[in-house]
């Protein structure tokens, strides 16, 4: 029975993560075999073709690792989603490195050597990147509050009833009750839709911050 | 708008594709979530977006409390006083996790009550003095800057810190009770065990050791911040010239919101030492394409060109 369950359609892969903890190890097969099927989904867009299944199997070597100590509130998908996103960002720095190397800037072999012999094993949430990554949600938020007022407040009330904590239908029912004022005529049924419009709108946002690296920019005489 | 409109219109299944930001919040129960799971195998406009998203929703599941905080509303504007010059607000409520807030009113946000502003700058150059390298002091351009403290989050950490990071937070300890002295004096020294880690040669005689790389890229990050802030405490003690050297060298920080901050801090700096030519830098490169500091670099480009212009003697 475990075995159907553990393989079964209506199993989350959190499901899974938990079971595979506690030592089923069919669980723990089923859980890596949709993570290499959604890596190989995401990699095969961005890598070469040979090194597909490489990038994609360091992604899931350092997941192994670690994924027993993650926060308990990420849930693994996404969370394996920022490891992949890492090990594909050293398969860049690598690549540029070798183009480098081999146009003949001797300089940058000794810095290469050291960055390619370091595995991606670092806790991609890492104390530093999470500090980063908070603040600029929250430079983002505040973004969204002047660009969408509604979308900001919606979007805080969800976050405001997720931080007080309790079951997903409970953090749900209070983050629509938060947000009544603001949205009177805001139900169960389209909270969904409002909040993916809401994000579309956070990510959008994230994304001109993300761009407006000093590299990005065109500099000024 | 493009990607997340190419999202949904790629979207196979779009009554399933709605629930990707409960999903990333882990707010679906768990039937929902293997339904939302199978979902993404089928259809790659969500799976990509999920990728896309995925730094940031990690961060906001993991600590909402702190990606809810509003920077603005906790901390109103106050008048300045004679003996502390730059307040930082008492922390706001209600954040969970274990995380302090400490919520300055941001330099963007401060510019409607800019008389306070105005005063806050002006007390900082009466109560500390302001030393000045190759450029008098100049009241009319100095008077024109803005500085206030940056929010500060500080994250509750699951892992151990490095001494590096200990030193930062101690130093950031510091600058959240307004003690800038005291502050840029232990940041100046976070930044250098970052500054030594995070160099590309390891140390002479010793191999390079596995992980090093990605371990220097956590440590040039923190020394980023330490040098920001490093800068920053030195600004708000009254010390603009060495502020802008530090503040100079955290331009360079790859991280984006990092970078224009200190362009930002480095023209005020620049102002208060009376080099208004110097501030206007900084300045245009935050008006041509910070998404945040752009309307407020332009205003202020504005401001120094007019009292640039008010100072020319007149032909």
């Amino acid at each position: 029975m475990e075995s159907e369950s553990s393989s079964g359609p209506a199993v989350s892969l959190d499901a899974l993560a938990t079971r595979a903890l506690a030592g089923d190890r069919q669980a723990e097969e089923a859980l890596f075999s949709t993570l290499r099927e959604r890596f190989l989904a995401i990699a095969k867009r961005r890598v070469r073709g040979e090194e597909i299944e490489d990038v994609v199997q360091d992604a899931l070597r350092v997941v192994h690792g670690k994924y027993a100590g993650r926060a308990t509130k990420v849930a693994i998908l996404p969370w394996s989603l920022v490891v992949l996103r890492h090990v594909i960002g050293n398969y860049y720095q690598r690549e540029r490195r070798r183009r480098r190397t081999m146009a003949g800037d001797l300089e940058e072999v000794g810095a290469g050597a050291l960055q390619e012999a370091a595995p991606p094993w670092t806790d991609p949430l890492g104390e530093v990147q999470m500090s980063d990554l908070i603040q600029r949600v929250v430079q983002a938020m505040d973004l969204l509050d002047r660009s969408y007022p509604r979308c900001g407040a919606l979007m805080r009330r969800l976050l405001e009833s997720f931080a007080r904590g309790g079951t997903p239908r409970e953090i749900s029912s209070r983050a629509l009750e938060m947000a009544r004022p603001d949205f009177p005529g805001l139900t169960p049924g389209n909270l969904y839709v409002t909040l993916h419009r809401c994000r579309a709108r956070l990510r959008e946002l994230l994304e001109r911050l993300e761009g407006s690296g000093a590299a990005k920019r065109p500099r000024q005489p | 708008m493009g990607l997340e409109k190419s999202h949904r219109a790629g979207c196979v299944k779009p009554e399933q594709g709605d629930r990707l930001a409960v999903y990333e919040l882990g707010l679906l129960s768990d039937r929902e979530r293997a339904e939302f799971e199978l979902h993404l195998g089928e259809c790659e406009a969500c799976l990509e977006s999920l990728y896309g998203m995925a730094p940031y929703a990690a961060a906001m599941a993991a600590e909402p409390g702190a990606a809810a905080a509003r920077p603005a509303e906790s901390a109103p504007a106050r008048p300045a006083q004679a003996r502390t010059p730059v307040r930082v607000p008492v922390p706001g409520p209600g954040l969970a996790h274990g995380v302090r807030r400490l919520w300055g009113p941001r330099p963007w946000r401060v510019l409607v009550p800019a008389a306070a502003s105005l005063a806050a700058a002006a007390a900082i150059i009466i109560v500390f003095g302001v030393p000045h390298r190759g450029h008098e002091q100049d009241s009319a351009f100095s008077s024109l800057a803005r500085i206030e403290p940056v929010p500060y989050v500080s994250v509750v950490r699951r892992t151990v810190a490095s001494e590096a990071s200990r030193r930062f937070d101690e130093g950031m300890a510091f600058y959240t009770r307004r003690r800038y002295a005291d502050a840029a004096r232990v940041l100046s020294e976070a930044a250098r065990p970052a500054q030594a880690a995070s160099g590309v040669e390891p140390p002479a005689g010793e191999p390079a050791t596995p992980g090093a790389g990605v371990r220097d890229l956590d440590a040039a990050r923190l020394e980023d911040q330490a040098r920001f802030f490093l800068g920053l405490s030195l600004l708000l003690a009254g010390n603009a010239a060495e502020a802008a050297v530090h503040l100079q060298r955290a331009t360079g920080s790859p991280v984006a919101p990092l970078a224009d901050r200190a362009r930002w801090y480095l023209a005020q700096a620049k102002l208060v030492s009376g080099d208004p030519e110097g501030a206007l830098g900084p300045l245009r490169e935050l008006a041509a394409g910070s998404p945040v500091y752009a309307a407020d670099a332009a205003r202020q480009i504005e401001q120094v060109r007019a009292a640039i212009g008010s100072r020319r003697p007149a032909p």
